[in-house]
């Protein structure tokens, strides 16, 4: 098409026919692909390198803070034991006829789990008696002298050797050896909660990263890329308003001055050949002046005097990243909700109903009202609105003191998520934001769920949701060209098949309460069922985008959710003690339909207000059909809503 | 400014240190405190066991407990041998304080549920696990364990009670091994800020000669360097066309001059 012909086009139409796909954007800045994987894998490469060190050296500080306690109880027991010996001494019995001391130092040896042994040597160092578990391991000499020693270790054990004397001469020597560090159990639990953490911070750093790069390189790398294809087609009506630090910034920066200062001498052209026709009568010469401007014309479009027009660009990884930040805070509180004074009895099954149902309703409620009576402001400040009346409501929790109170708060929570949400509508990736925000705070949420509590935890919710809504609210977009395409975009469709996600996770957890996968009590979970639910979770996570990948997101998701359907349809079937076995491997498949998901429609733009809907409604008709027809029975809910999911792509 | 985009990077990378350490730190502080208490208590309990066997030996003569006046010594010696102790109790079978080493003494007998663990604790004739043979508690300023008095007959006699003070987690925090912890950390982004500078280094120049390009004040990026980025590419793919519609824009005016000229 000529550059004459498409300056007849609309504005707008021309806006919607250069919108690109998020497929054809990421082509178009192909190159940043190396440096970001770079920044990426160096970035996380430094993270575990960082975690491995600081846990070795954070062990060898907690041995050395464990031996101020280690070497009184070994001094203690080693003392009372060494009197004993000192009596029968002093009766006579000399040292090498003791008698009944293996099981009498077999009684001290059995007083404690940590105590590896209970040894009795002579002056020379000779080992006389040993009793413990580790008794047959303890050599027969130790070689060294045991005068005036503090502390001795011996096979990972750690004594002190306290001296026996009879008759003001030295007999021999009492060890007691206890387990030097952390017990196994305690190290067991360390390096569970080691994995957890660096796999919470591990998906922090990289979102935050990700976030960096997406504003700092892949946003002025598309705008050049399209500003450069833009001019090669003679195009000189487009521009940026992007503004981004560092040299590509200015990079961006210059290039729209130059791109001014190119449009200016045209403009002067124009100015000048106007001038000449105006001055001259003869025809000829008038011909000439215009086809000398209409030959240069031809091949380029000019701005209209109030301005140029930006190139478009992909919004995608900006929502992204503000529906991330704004999760982060509501998904930290989700292991604290039973440390609300309300809940000082562990009841899964009425929390799941007093926290989740009230937000998960109000949530649709806040969306479309800030939808129909937000009209006309900017996405930010929407965003940054919602955010905050969800941070207030979220500090004022651990305040509440009833019932109505909670749910007050809660339908509050959920309204200003839904305020916050309603502007990233369909575009953004919200699966994949709450499960990210949920493995990234899953370790420092129970952290501060086992150490602060609700009075720590609820704070640093709101802090984190209210920092989201001002900091991202400020990077949303809120020029002119985005409400344009919103205005174009027809909202009355209903994609059938888009909440159907959402609702088979909110489907799920009153089943699995009754299954007994979901504990009572979330303060006596098992750190190991929450490693192995994270990693179960970004396990999906990355199985889904191959998925995506190999098979094609119709057919392979289809297949997945069936799959699902049917293994929760043979949960709701198998005996109650050989369900937990297939818990888990249904549970993943879940959250690979989940986080895979329908990309939501493009013309549809009440995802979050139509999802949460969903959402609530099985939440509670899988509570109802948990108490009404059994446990087993509710799980055929989620099983009924997978295979209509699976369905839903066949339709298609 | 260069080695913007590296500083940009450096930022969460420093916060998700910090956060790191901070989990670390709290996560190995919970643990030790933990061990700590369970050494503690271990010692406390044989500690308690030794004086429940030099208490129970007289009861086998005959002799009442509370004409034992030297346990009040004994007492006073173990509980000074340990500045955790807050207090070590003797109390008779009805709660009556004996004996003890509370200096506050503001109380004439110890709380129904001290009585209530004495009496579920096994009896001496059952075989049970010494951790079996005491009981633990929450009490004021800290943590109580106790053992439970018999007399020959295996009747319940009374019971002996150790407070002690616990520290909670985050007491011992800012220690040296937190130090060490925020060393490593700021070493790590230290090496993240080299690396990140290291990395950025190429895009900054390219989009540093293209600013200057398209300024005017140089060449413009070399798209065939070896450390070129498809931004030079871009960059060149732009100034060509700059430099082409502004050679065509001075063309046609010149052209147009002539003609005015002409005319």
């Amino acid at each position: 098409m000529a550059v004459a012909e498409r300056q007849q086009e609309p504005p707008l139409a021309a806006l919607e026919n250069a919108a690109t796909t998020l497929g054809q954007a990421q082509e178009e800045i192909a190159w940043t692909r190396r440096p970001r994987r770079q920044v990426l894998i160096f970035g996380l490469a430094l993270l575990l390198l960082a975690t491995l060190l600081s846990a070795w050296l954070g062990l060898r500080q907690v041995e050395q803070r464990l031996e101020a306690q280690i070497l009184p109880s070994s001094r203690a027991i080693g003392m009372s034991l060494a009197q004993q010996f000192e009596v029968a001494l002093s009766a006579g019995i000399p040292f090498e006829a003791l008698a009944g001391v293996e099981a009498f130092l077999a009684t001290a040896a059995s007083f404690d789990d940590r105590i590896g042994f209970a040894a009795l040597f002579d002056a020379a160092g000779t080992l006389r008696h040993a009793a413990g578990p580790r008794a047959h391991e303890l050599p027969q000499n130790l070689d060294r002298s045991l005068t005036g020693r503090e502390s001795l270790r011996l096979l990972d054990q750690l004594g002190t050797p306290t001296a026996i004397h009879a008759q003001e001469q030295l007999q021999g020597y009492v060890l007691v050896g206890l387990e030097a560090g952390l017990p196994a159990e305690a190290l067991r639990i360390f390096l569970l909660a080691l994995l957890l953490i660096f796999l919470s911070v591990g998906v922090l750093l990289w979102e935050s990263l990700r976030g960096v790069l997406y504003q700092a390189l892949e946003r002025p790398a598309l705008a050049l890329a399209r500003l450069a294809r833009a001019l090669e087609e003679g195009d000189l009506s487009r521009t940026t308003w992007l503004t981004a630090s560092g040299r590509l910034g200015q990079a961006v920066e210059a290039l729209r001055e130059r791109l001014v200062s190119v449009n200016g001498r045209f403009h002067a052209f124009l100015l000048g050949a106007f001038a000449t026709r105006a001055g001259h009568f003869d025809p000829a010469v008038l011909r000439e002046v215009t086809l000398v401007v209409r030959r240069c014309l031809t091949n380029y479009r000019l701005p209209p005097v109030a301005g140029a027009w930006p190139v478009p660009l992909e919004q995608r990884g900006l929502y992204r990243l503000a529906a991330f930040s704004l999760l982060l805070g509501e998904a930290l509180l989700i292991p604290a909700w039973q440390l609300l004074p309300l809940f000082d009895i562990p009841r899964a099954l009425p929390s799941l109903l007093y926290v989740f149902l009230p937000f998960l309703f109000a949530v649709p409620l806040g969306s479309e009202s800030a939808r129909r009576l937000l009209v006309g402001f900017a996405d930010g400040l929407i965003f940054t609105a919602g955010a905050l009346i969800a941070a207030a409501a979220t500090l004022a929790l651990p305040l509440v003191a009833n019932l109505e109170g909670l749910i007050a708060l809660r339908l509050l929570s959920g309204f200003g998520i839904g305020i916050a949400l309603s502007p990233l509508g369909a575009r953004s990736p919200l699966p994949a934001a709450l499960a990210t925000a949920f493995l990234a705070t899953v370790a420092p949420g129970l952290l501060a769920l086992f150490i602060f509590g609700i009075e720590v935890i609820a704070p640093l919710a709101a802090f984190l949701m209210a920092a989201a809504g001002l900091l991202a609210g400020q990077m949303l977009p809120s020029d002119e060209e985005e409400q344009k395409g919103k205005a174009s975009t027809p909202s009355n469709s209903f994609p059938w098949a888009n909440p159907l996600p959402a609702a088979v996770l909110a489907a799920t957890p009153a089943a699995l309460s009754l299954t007994g996968e979901l504990p009572g009590n979330i303060a006596g979970m098992d750190v190991s069922l929450v490693l192995y639910g994270s990693l179960g979770l970004l396990f999906a996570l990355l199985a889904s985008d191959w998925l995506a990948k190999r098979w094609g997101v119709a057919r392979g998701m289809a297949l997945v959710a069936g799959a699902a359907g049917l293994l929760f349809t043979l949960l709701a079937f198998l005996p109650r003690e050989e369900a937990p076995a297939f818990v888990l491997p249904a549970a993943l498949l879940l959250s690979a339909v989940v986080f895979l998901g329908p990309r939501p429609h493009p013309s549809y733009d009440r995802g979050p207000a139509t999802s949460a809907l969903a959402a609530a409604f099985a939440l509670l008709g899988s509570l109802f059909l948990a108490t009404s027809l059994g446990p087993s029975l509710a799980l055929l809910l989620p099983a009924v809503l997978l295979f209509a999911y699976a369905a839903s792509w066949r339709l298609a | 400014m260069r080695g913007a985009l590296a500083i940009r990077l450096l930022i969460p990378l420093c916060a998700a240190l910090l956060l790191l350490v901070t989990l670390l730190a709290l996560t190995l502080d919970a643990l030790a405190t933990q061990s700590e208490r369970d050494l503690r208590e271990g010692r406390y309990a044989y500690i308690l066991a030794q004086l429940k066997q030099r208490v129970e030996v007289p009861l086998s003569l005959g002799l009442q407990v509370e004409s034992l006046d030297y346990l009040q010594h004994l007492l006073e010696q173990e509980a000074a041998a340990e500045a955790d102790i807050l207090s070590i109790d003797l109390f008779n079978a009805r709660g009556e304080q004996l004996f003890t080493t509370d200096a506050a003494g503001i109380r004439q007998s110890v709380p129904d549920s001290w009585l209530q663990e004495i009496q579920a604790l096994p009896a001496p004739q059952d075989e049970a696990p010494a951790a079996a043979s005491y009981w633990l508690g929450e009490e004021r300023d800290g943590r109580v364990l106790g053992v439970a008095l018999y007399n020959d007959f295996g009747l319940l006699v009374g019971g002996l009670a150790l407070r002690h003070r616990a520290s909670d987690v985050g007491e011992a925090l800012l220690g040296p091994g937190t130090l060490l912890l925020l060393a490593v950390a700021g070493g790590a982004a230290l090496l993240g800020g080299l690396g990140f500078w290291w990395l950025s280094k190429p895009i900054d120049r390219e989009a540093e000669s293209l600013a200057a390009a398209l300024r005017g004040r140089a060449e413009g990026p070399q798209g065939s360097s070896t450390e070129s980025t498809a931004l030079g590419e871009d960059g060149l793919r732009l100034l060509k066309a700059l430099q082409k519609a502004e050679q065509e824009c001075d063309t046609a005016a010149a052209e147009v001059e002539r003609i005015d000229g002409r005319g």
